[in-house]
């Protein structure tokens, strides 16, 4: 059986989202993302309101979250998420901006899954997902090379 | 001739009764020796009592002339008993102690108390003399008697006594402290001259008044205060109190007297403790009183400057983490894309030493490599315009500032009337409609105030609400010491959980939504600090938001 994780990316600004795009790739990542510019959109698609994309059910997810979001913040976003007993069995890595301990002690605070720090690359990124013991089933994509 | 006839026998018995006259005679006499003897004994017990008495004695006749005196009188008058057996005592200058003896002589008792100066010596004694009538058995008046005693030494124990309690009055009066004393019944029975200056009121005004007289002086009515409390612990009074320090039985208090110095009112810090006499009953209470208020007025300033300091440095603290995180966030780009540069030179540099089947096949392999360094590139450019941006901001709010105010009363009709013309265009493209009231004046620095409303102003357009004609309205009213100033508009609102969020440095509710350096509010608030006011906010997401500014209030 191959349940395909889909990877939310929770992230508003645009050069980083791009960042984590490419070192997945990278990786050889090729599941299914998709990209929230803010609290307020990634809450719509979970709880399935609005008007943009909503969750599918039987569908895994793992949660990027960004800690600062404009309209509702990462924070907000967790707390809901994890208070929500559908929802809190997504696992959650929070996307933080420093090292700073007091930083990661409110992550964990939170409830969060697990924490990488910003700018994400590839192996920190690849790490976390196996800390969690999460097997996200990669597809081999034969590496891009040139035309095809 | 004897008669013959007369017997022996008459003769004997004559003889016979003379013997028993002679016996009779014989007892009688010594009867009369014996009485003789025993008024000499008394006389003499008499004379050794009126002798050896410690106490001066006197004995005058009906005519006021000294008949006899004992030596202490002698002496008590420094006088000799030659000088004095004889002397006509009604004849005396001291007319007090002619008073006394004649009150004698009239048959009551006559007293001297008083310095006698003595006519025949040349000492003068303090002293106590008692004088009394000598009544007969029949009621007739023979003389008197008088009793001296040498009150020198009481004397001077009596002066001493006066002279201390004279200092004492006088350390009392002079002290530095106001200080004040009442007895049991609450009538004054100190006030001395620091209390005089302290509360105007002189002392001849108040001592001996009760009934609270005490406490107009300091609280403009008659009421139960700190020395009540040495009497009797009473809650009531006890509430008047902020706090109460014991010592014993001491009071101490600081607390604000309101009436004095013509009602400006003072701080001060009071003791009270009781007055007790020898065997431990209270019987008066003591108070004393500093004027504290320079100190209190300091306390208060240092209070208040703590918390200002406290919050300037909670403010310091916010603004050095979000800048920090804020420029953080570019920084992750430029070193994130740099990387993608690098990639992409390896890239590069694996097609150009390949072995390419053709031209075309090169250009192939290169073309997206650079493609990658393009885009890279460009996400590097503009996140060091963006940080370049947000140093700029801090620069512009470090320098916000330290600008020098200048404080004056302003005209805010005219103010706004100016803010409002400089962003007339953006008005009118909103289609906004804006409304100015009559609008109180206030004191501050116009080129900052100015700058204050003309960023209420530019956030109230950005956050109109498209589904309603946007209505803006500036009003003013005067509270007090303050003048409050509110902008109302019709727009979007502000969620709760953002309304603190707001001020933040660099905070924008949203970013795509407008230019906006998220500087506006936090300078807002900056100025308005400065300026001794208060900056608030109201608002509910949907209908529209309030922002309230309070200036200080210009006396005219």
């Amino acid at each position: 059986m191959n349940n395909e994780v889909v990877i939310l990316i929770a992230e508003d600004d645009e050069g980083h989202a791009g960042l984590i795009r490419k070192n997945l790739a990278r990786a050889g990542i090729a599941n299914e993302l998709l990209h929230f510019k803010d609290g307020q959109d990634i809450m719509d698609f979970l709880f399935r309101k609005g008007d943009g994309l909503k969750r599918q059910s039987g569908t895994a997810y793992v949660l990027l979250l960004d800690i600062r979001m404009p309209k509702l913040d990462g924070v907000e976003v967790l707390a809901q998420v994890k208070t929500n007993p559908e929802l809190r069995k997504i696992p959650v890595i929070m996307i933080t901006t420093t090292d700073d301990p007091r930083e990661v002690e409110k992550c964990h605070a939170l409830g969060c899954s697990n924490y990488i720090a910003k700018p994400i690359e590839y192996e920190s990124f690849v790490n976390a997902i196996r800390q969690l013991g999460l097997f996200l089933a990669v597809v081999e994509v034969p590496k891009v090379n040139g035309g095809d | 001739m004897t008669d013959p006839s007369r017997t022996i026998k008459e003769l004997i018995e004559e003889i016979s009764v003379l013997k028993q006259r002679i016996q009779e005679l014989e007892q009688s006499d010594s009867e009369r020796k014996r009485a003789e003897k025993a008024m000499r004994e008394s006389e003499e017990k008499y004379r050794l009592i009126f002798e050896n008495s410690p106490l001066g004695h006197l004995f005058f006749d009906e005519k006021a002339v000294i008949v006899t005196c004992n030596n202490n009188f002698v002496q008590i008058i420094g006088s000799s008993r030659e000088a004095l057996i004889g002397l006509e005592i009604l004849k005396l200058t001291d007319k007090n102690m002619v008073s006394a003896i004649q009150k004698a002589l009239n048959g009551s008792t006559g007293l001297y108390e008083g310095v006698y100066h003595s006519l025949s010596a040349k000492k003068i004694t303090p002293m106590r003399a008692l004088y009394a009538p000598m009544i007969s058995e029949d009621g007739r008046i023979l003389g008197g008697v008088g009793i001296f005693e040498d009150v020198s030494d009481r004397k001077q124990a009596e002066e001493a006594l006066w002279e201390t309690r004279r200092q004492l009055a006088d350390i009392i009066e002079f002290l530095p402290d106001a200080t004040l004393a009442i007895d049991k019944e609450g009538r004054v029975i100190i006030w001395n001259k620091a209390i005089e200056e302290m509360t105007g009121v002189p002392a001849a005004e108040i001592i001996g008044k009760g009934d609270y007289a005490y406490t107009i002086p300091f609280y403009g009515e008659a009421r139960p205060q700190l020395m009540d409390l040495v009497f009797e612990d009473r809650e009531e009074i006890a509430n008047r109190y902020p706090q109460i320090t014991r010592e014993g039985d001491t009071l101490m208090v600081e607390v604000f007297c309101n009436a004095l110095y013509n009602n400006e009112g003072a701080w001060v810090i009071a003791k009270a403790s009781p007055l007790h006499d020898k065997s431990g009953n209270i019987i008066g209470a003591i108070e004393s009183i500093r004027d504290i208020t320079p100190r209190k007025r300091a306390e208060e300033d240092h209070a208040r400057l703590n918390t200002q300091l406290h919050a300037k440095n909670k403010e310091l603290g916010q603004l050095v983490y979000i800048a920090s995180h804020d420029l953080r966030s570019p920084l992750v780009n430029i070193d994130g894309y740099s990387r993608e540069v690098e990639y992409a030179v390896e890239e590069l540099n694996l097609a150009l030493d390949a072995n390419h089947a053709s031209n075309e096949a090169l250009k192939a392999a290169v073309r997206l490599p650079v493609q990658e360094m393009s885009a890279a590139l460009r996400y590097i450019r503009s996140s060091t315009t963006q940080m370049d941006a947000l140093l700029t901001g801090l620069l512009k709010l470090s320098r916000s500032g330290r600008t020098a105010l200048t404080i004056a009363p302003l005209n805010m009709k005219e103010l706004i009337s100016g803010v409002v013309a400089a962003i007339d265009f953006q008005v009118k493209e909103a289609g906004v409609e804006l409304y100015v009231a009559e609008l109180p004046p206030c004191l501050g620095d116009a080129v900052q105030v100015s700058q204050v409303f003309t960023n209420l102003l530019s956030n109230a357009l950005n956050y109109l609400d498209p589904d309603r004609p946007g209505v803006i309205r500036i009003c003013g009213v005067i509270e007090g010491e303050r003048s409050v100033y509110s902008v109302e508009d019709n727009g979007i609102g502000i969620a709760p959980a953002h309304q603190e969020n707001i001020f933040e440095v660099f905070h924008r509710l949203e970013p795509s939504k407008s230019e906006g350096d998220g500087l506006g509010l936090t300078i807002v608030r900056q100025i308005i600090g400065r300026l001794a006011g208060e900056v608030r906010v109201e608002s509910k997401p949907g209908e529209g938001s309030r922002f309230s500014v309070t200036l200080p209030v210009a006396h005219d």
